[in-house]
């Protein structure tokens, strides 16, 4: 492959969401499944997960931060959220886990308050997608229709996808299109990987989180 | 009850003092200022009183650089009655708390000014060097060299700032000292229920990390541990499937590890390493255990200032 030919630009990829929807299947499904080109950084443990994919004329690093969704966590969640290129804020579409609905708060509400928490404490230039995830599951489990999540993303601007990390449908396409879209960006304001790591140089020194 | 007395008698000295240096900074401040529409008896006479007794405190606080004496001088009234004494007590912390993220600040800049200064010398000697892993071999390469001498300056400066924080950490670590990873909400299959010391050995590499002398050697040992933890739970289900790790999972079991390890210098010297690893680590794994790691600490100090 000519994959290390081609310019590379590393995107910090931050994923949240309350506990249990996936976020962690999410990102093993991606990084250990051999699409195009596969790379895994890690060799002792299992719970930093990188992986490469070749667009037209660029090489894009994915770099995945897992969170922790736990409502005591929560309050720290901003510390991951420095210099994070791309956010993904991921729903159970189901009612399935029981374990961790809330009674008070349906899906939808929870995950508005994770956007509004990424809206506020991300860096300003924070791509955010909104993923619904477990479609493996029967349809009579479902209890956030398609349209609704649609809706919500549409409202706050975001990419909209449904995936199942359980199955893998979908999850690669997600990561092609976030970047395709970063390629996009990254030619438009025509900048190279080496200066993209400037700019998030100062960026940080203009605004320190907690 | 002589814990008890002595701490009151430790309570009202410390007021005195408060009192004796807020004397002192009006007094200073009259002086600077001149300022003769407030020259009336009592006042005087008490400053002049104040005046003299106030040089020992002073000196004994001399992280309030005269910037902040101005500035309380300017801002507080001369009566000293006792419900103020609370007030002026929190100021003068926030104003030493405020000192201190300054110096931090200024030191900082000075820190990575000279670093990008020595950078930019070995790239003028060797041009080879000005890409970004020759960039990257000469900060391991200076690293060490300029961060061993002023390093006990360093940490002792950041401790100082964040002692109240410290103080909550180690108070939470001695409290549950003896605590399981159940009480951190550890998920039941990973609490390791039959073993004796669960996560022993990443508790052993924890405890070494003040041991460390480089920064990146600090940060290794971060990563390291996170690893152990990984590999704790791979050994313990050896013969059975592996459960994937997540945040969700890791998090508790790190807070575990931290209580346990019983280092609460961990919290200021991981700012420093905030501060000062070079950008390319922390996008990376470095980064995300550097983080987490801060993470559990910030959720213990949470948990310590609610009690």
């Amino acid at each position: 492959m000519n994959g290390n030919l081609l310019p590379v630009i590393k995107v910090k990829v931050v994923v949240v969401g309350d506990a249990g929807v996936g976020k962690t299947s999410l990102a093993v499904r991606f990084t250990d499944n051999s699409f195009i080109q596969h790379y895994k950084q890690t060799v002792g443990g299992n719970e930093f997960c990188s992986r490469a994919l070749d667009f037209k004329d660029k090489t894009v690093v994915f770099n995945i931060w897992d969170t922790a969704g736990q409502e005591r966590f929560r309050s720290l969640v901003p510390m991951y959220l420095r210099d994070a290129g791309i956010a993904l804020a991921v729903y159970d579409i189901s009612s399935h886990n029981k374990q961790y609905c809330t009674i008070l708060f349906r899906n939808p509400l929870r995950i508005l308050s994770w956007l509004l928490q990424l809206q506020q404490y991300g860096p300003r230039d924070l791509k955010c997608a909104l993923i619904g995830n477990k479609i493996d599951l029967d349809d009579d489990l479902r209890e956030v229709p398609t349209q609704e999540g649609q809706l919500l993303a549409e409202g706050h601007g975001l990419y909209f996808e449904e995936t199942s990390a359980k199955s893998g449908d979908r999850i690669d396409k997600v990561f092609n299109d976030i970047g395709i879209a970063l390629v996009e960006r990254c030619k438009k304001e025509k900048r190279s990987s080496t200066v993209s790591i400037c700019d998030s140089y100062v960026h940080r020194k203009k605004k320190t989180c907690c | 009850m002589g814990e008890k007395e002595r701490e009151k008698l430790r309570d009202s000295i410390r007021e005195t003092k408060g009192i004796l240096h807020q004397i002192s900074q009006e007094y200073d401040q009259y002086n600077q200022d001149n300022m003769d529409e407030l020259f009336d008896d009592e006042n005087s006479d008490e400053s002049t009183d104040g005046g003299k007794d106030s040089e020992n405190t002073e000196k004994k606080s001399i992280e309030i650089d005269e910037e902040d004496q101005k500035d309380t001088g300017k801002s507080l009234k001369s009566s000293a009655s006792l419900s103020d004494l609370k007030s002026i007590e929190m100021k003068i912390k926030n104003l030493k708390n405020e000192a201190y993220q300054r110096h931090i600040k200024a030191i900082s800049q000075d820190i990575h000014m000279y670093l990008e200064k020595m950078l930019v010398l070995f790239t003028i000697c060797y041009e080879q060097l000005d890409c970004i892993e020759g960039k990257d071999q000469c900060y391991a390469c200076l690293e060490k060299s300029i961060f061993k001498p002023v390093w006990r300056y360093l940490l002792g400066l950041f401790r100082l700032a964040n002692e109240p924080k410290e103080l909550t950490l180690a108070y939470v670590m001695t409290e549950r000292q003896t605590c399981l990873p159940a009480d951190c909400s550890v998920k039941l299959k990973l609490q390791m229920i039959d073993c004796e010391e669960p996560y022993n050995i990443a508790v052993k590499h924890l405890k070494m990390f003040p041991n460390q002398q480089t920064l990146l050697d600090k940060l290794e040992c971060l990563v390291k541990c996170s690893r152990l933890v990984c590999q704790c739970i791979e050994d313990y289900f050896k013969n059975q499937k592996i459960p994937t790790i997540g945040a969700d999972d890791l998090l508790p079991i790190l807070c575990y590890v931290i209580i346990k390890a019983g280092q609460p210098q961990i919290l200021s010297e991981c700012l420093i390493l905030e501060e000062f690893i070079h950008e390319g680590y922390i996008m990376g794994e470095e980064g995300y255990c550097l983080t987490s790691i801060q993470t559990a600490v910030g959720y213990l100090v949470s948990q310590g200032m609610a009690t």
